[in-house]
């Protein structure tokens, strides 16, 4: 497999501007498909997501599918089928298990202020099992620097789970300056969700930027100097 | 309301008549939609004759005072709407598919549907497939399907062939045609069709927003539930009198905000008479064009649709 970085500016993501709703898409989603766009390794929908107050997405479908929901700002209301209920806020990272099949609602519990999430589907190892639900706050982890495990299929214990062997989502809210190294895997989808990073062999990189990896080894990873960022990045080996 | 006036609400759980002797029927069931067997849109059915969508699963013809009977099961994605036809029932399911229901019961796709020019071209936001979310049918006979979201399609050749009207982007959520100008509650306004359908001009203005779910024709006035978004933020009734000029907000008997959409299907009109329910089990009930309101019941299970007797 030849080894790869491609850059994603942001202002090239299709985009589905609503009245309450502004959606800008990394992958193929809604009625924005090309073909040539699907997915980068296990990762195939990663959404930048912003909700007016008072809206949000009222309940519908998903099945097998492993969907994790990271608030950059503000907070998003949570209820599904199968009984669970969440406010979502910065720094707790959720996961929703589609499995057989659920039904969720996803809100803006505020009257007078938007959220900004990031939402991001990853393909399941296993079909058609339980609808799962799990939600840990991850942000003592993430102020101690560094990259943090939010979602591991790999059995890290400070994450949440998901039905996924071969995946993993890394998040740093990295200090101006800081220094950390993408993980090396297969596939790597790098988004920067605030601030500004400089990525070895790929350069600058501002909020909304995504970079796509195959096979590029450990690329240094540098927070802009006045800013800092805010940074997720998937491993995936399948 | 007056005697002999009432208001039929399709719930999660059954048929509850309010006004009218009052009472429950088709305990048990979900009554999806419901539509009069004689007017062209959920409204009035003539002698309470009435076919209903249960459960998204099967058609039933019925009375509207307990006595129903099933003429149809569906197979495939569940049904989300109907409307009557001369020959029968035109059904809408999830995934945006059109079934038409015979008298004989027998149900089969509408081929030309499915072939629709720009159906590749439907989405939902949150990236499932899109439903055949509405139906309505004019007095001209000609049939107007929305999908949520893609638009609304018109057939004039009785439902063969169909073609895409309105800009898909419009996310329109119920599309009426009462005679007149066709209606269209999207979220971006009322989209309104002097042309019967052809041609679209979106009205807003007096509208505090325009996310708009429902709209009925009362009269000559137009009635439309208009929030802030899916949520239900911020949830108002409007009517714009005439059926032209700025909406008005209707207030007299209604509290500053209804507490979520009013959801389609669940606002209707006959004559000078309007009914529609709020999230929370709550019918209101107008007899003079929607001017005045008042609270006819509370604590409904979940409402589906609402019709006038």
């Amino acid at each position: 497999m030849t080894t790869a970085i491609d850059v994603r500016r942001a202002d090239t993501r299709p985009r589905t501007a609503l009245p309450w709703l502004d959606s800008r898409h990394s992958f193929s989603f809604g009625r924005h498909y090309d073909p040539t766009n699907t997915h980068h390794g296990l990762l195939v929908v990663s959404n930048d997501d912003v909700v007016r107050a008072g809206t949000g997405f009222s309940t519908h479908p998903h099945q097998d599918m492993e969907i994790v929901t990271w608030v950059l700002d503000g907070e998003l209301e949570h209820k599904d089928s199968a009984g669970h209920q969440g406010l979502l806020y910065p720094g707790l990272a959720q996961r929703m298990s589609a499995g057989t099949g659920i039904w969720h609602s996803e809100m803006n519990p505020r009257s007078d202020a938007d959220v900004h999430f990031v939402q991001m589907w990853v393909l399941p190892d296993t079909e058609r099992v339980d609808p799962g639900y799990e939600q840990l706050d991850v942000n003592g982890d993430l102020d101690r620097g560094g990259l943090v495990p939010i979602a591991s299929g790999r059995d890290h214990d400070a994450a949440i789970s998901i039905r996924q062997r071969d995946a993993v989502l890394w998040g740093g809210r990295l200090q101006p300056g800081e220094t950390v190294w993408v993980p090396d895997a297969r596939w790597v989808h790098l988004f920067v969700a605030g601030g500004a990073v400089e990525l070895e062999a790929a350069g600058p990189l501002a909020a909304g930027d995504a970079v796509r990896l195959t096979e590029a080894g450990r690329p240094r990873l540098v927070a802009d100097p006045v800013e800092g960022a805010e940074v997720l990045i998937w491993e995936t080996h399948g | 309301m007056a005697e002999g006036a009432g208001i039929l609400v399709g719930t999660a759980d059954g048929l509850h008549r309010v006004g009218d002797g009052g009472g429950v029927e088709l305990a048990g069931h979900r009554v999806t939609a419901l539509a009069g067997l004689r007017g062209a849109n959920a409204v009035a059915g003539s002698d309470g004759e009435w076919v209903a969508l249960l459960d998204g699963r099967s058609v039933w013809l019925g009375d509207g005072r307990g006595s129903w009977e099933e003429v149809a099961a569906l197979e495939g994605p569940p049904a989300t709407c109907l409307v009557r036809v001369p020959d029968g029932t035109l059904v809408g399911t999830a995934e945006a598919h059109l079934v038409r229901v015979g008298e004989d019961g027998s149900a089969e796709i509408v081929a030309g549907f499915e072939a629709a020019d720009g159906r590749d071209g439907w989405y939902t936001p949150w990236g499932g497939p899109p439903d055949t979310r509405s139906l309505a049918v004019a007095p001209d006979g000609a049939l107007f399907a929305n999908v949520h979201v893609g638009g609304i399609l018109r057939s004039t050749d009785g439902g063969d062939t169909w073609a895409p009207t309105i800009d898909v982007d419009t996310d329109v959520h119920q599309v009426l045609a009462p005679g007149g100008p066709v209606l269209a509650a999207s979220a971006y306004g009322l989209g309104e069709s002097l042309d019967g359908g052809l041609t679209w001009d979106l009205v807003t203005d007096g509208l505090h927003a325009t996310y708009l779910r429902a709209v009925a024709r009362v009269g000559d006035d137009v009635l439309v539930s208009a929030s802030a978004g899916p949520g239900g933020d911020r949830s108002a009734l409007y009517r714009r009198a005439g059926g032209t000029g700025p909406f008005e907000r209707c207030r007299h008997g209604l509290p500053e905000w209804l507490g979520g959409n009013v959801d389609t299907g669940w606002l209707a009109a006959a004559g000078p008479r309007a009914a529609f329910a709020t999230a929370d089990g709550t019918v209101y009930a107008a007899s003079d064009g929607g001017r005045t309101w008042d609270a006819v019941t509370r604590g409904l299970p979940r409402v589906t649709c609402l019709a006038l007797t």
